[in-house]
């Protein structure tokens, strides 16, 4: 388990750096700037969780991890924020032909709430105190919600468009990471050490897929 | 001696405040900066011992979970509403910053000196200082970079506070956690190895600025 997750982590931080560096060599748009940031807040997280197991034996459980919701809702924040205001313009510009797209896309957070809803119910009758949750509960309760919004929002636009075009796998891979991370609360709770752990690992892979994801939209606009 | 760190906050403040009534402008502005990083170590200090009695955790818990959280919340909000408030430049931003970490540290340090004082020695003096004071120091510096960028781009104005403190707060926990376990020469190493490329980059952007101010 140790290995496994040094080696997650070292994905991880080669991915950061490797986003980092391209910013570095060249002026990159600024979503590509926000999903490295994103990438970086979830390697944070990541080398958190390492350094609580390896020196503090750690099994990852709630009370030992009230931060472990820290760079998750950052990456969310980030996520959230490249996609929304200007971007969010020019892509859906407001128009009343996407009307109900917007309508169906809000299915995701309601989903997502739902969800939330079940984890607290499972953790209610685990007899555990709520404060030991609170750091986990903070990311379905405040920015992920939002941040599924505009990713399935973005899936579900239909435009032959390069700009929509670009963004599309950038919001699958986010999606599907706020939902692990959803996978990875409810199994926790249910105290499926090993399910938790394959979500875990989904997530850093689907963190890492995000910035290749975003550099191949950005070079999708360029071309 | 739960008022001790109350003491030392006196001790402290009063020659850094008739320092300030001294000194004039950037100098008085850094002495101001250093007694608010005072201030937020006293302030943390006393709300992480009644977090601690509140939530019933061990002091070892603590320095990892509820620690790291309240300290770093109380060193960026002064950063924080100095930066969005005043929209000083780069360079003033992060020297302040910096002094409210190494201000936090300095009572920090010095209360722990008090109530280890039978154990302490050179070498504890040296990892605390260079571990934990520029640990203080980077962590809050990194916060006065972002939100210098959070002036410039509007738009990262939600995920640029929020995740600089969010990554402010997992660095400092897994300082602690490392300080205190069998790996501590990595977390003496850490504060120095990520000080060094700050301290690179903050010297590139320094000059670039002031070659384009030339130009």
């Amino acid at each position: 388990m140790d290995l496994v997750l040094c080696a997650a982590a070292a994905i991880s931080i080669a991915v950061s750096v490797y986003g980092t560096a391209r910013l570095f060599k060249r002026k990159e748009p600024l979503y590509f700037k926000m999903i490295v940031c994103a990438n970086w807040c979830y390697t944070a997280q990541i080398l958190y969780q390492l350094c609580l197991l390896v020196c503090v034996g750690s099994d990852g459980s709630y009370s030992d991890s009230v931060l472990s919701g820290l760079g998750l809702n950052a990456y969310a924040a980030f996520v959230f924020a490249a996609n929304y205001g200007p971007f969010d313009s020019i892509v859906d510009g407001g128009d009343a032909r996407y009307k109900k797209t917007r309508l169906i896309a809000f299915a995701s957070p309601v989903l997502f709430l739902a969800l939330t809803a079940v984890v607290i119910v499972l953790w209610s009758n685990t007899g555990e105190r709520f404060i030991e949750i609170i750091g986990y509960m903070l990311i379905s309760c405040s920015i992920m919600p939002w941040c599924v919004y505009y990713n399935f929002k973005y899936l579900l636009i239909n435009e032959d468009d390069p700009f929509i075009r670009g963004v599309k796998p950038v919001n699958l891979c986010s999606l599907l990471f706020c939902f692990a991370a959803l996978g990875e609360m409810i199994a926790k709770v249910l105290e499926h050490g090993t399910i938790a752990d394959i979500f875990m690992y989904a997530m850093i892979l689907l963190s890492a897929a995000t910035v290749f994801a975003a550099d191949w939209g950005r070079r999708k606009w360029h071309s | 001696m739960a008022q001790l760190i109350l003491i030392l906050f006196i001790c402290i403040m009063i020659p850094l405040l008739l320092l300030s009534v001294l000194f004039r402008g950037h100098s008085r502005l850094l002495i101001i900066f250093m007694m608010i990083g005072c201030y937020a170590c006293l302030f943390s200090g006393y709300l992480c011992g009644y977090l601690k009695e509140a939530f019933s955790l061990d002091s070892f818990r603590m320095t990892y979970t509820l620690n790291p959280l309240v300290e770093e919340i109380a060193k960026a909000l002064a950063v924080i509403i100095y930066g969005r408030v005043f929209k000083p430049k780069r360079k003033d931003l992060l020297e302040c910053a910096m002094i409210v970490g190494i201000g936090f540290a300095i009572l920090e340090n010095t209360y722990y000196l008090i109530t280890n004082i039978e154990d302490v020695t050179i070498m504890w003096a040296i990892v605390r200082g260079v571990g934990a004071g520029l640990m203080h120091g980077i962590s809050t510096m990194f916060v006065g970079w972002v939100i210098f960028y959070v002036n410039i781009k509007r738009r990262l104005a939600l995920p640029g506070t929020f995740g600089t403190i969010a990554v402010a707060i997992i660095y400092h926990s897994i300082y602690n956690m490392l300080i205190q376990s069998q790996f501590q020469f990595v977390g003496i190493i850490l504060p120095m190895s990520t000080f060094i490329p700050i301290l690179i980059l903050y010297h590139k952007v320094n000059t670039a600025e002031a070659e384009k101010l030339q130009a």
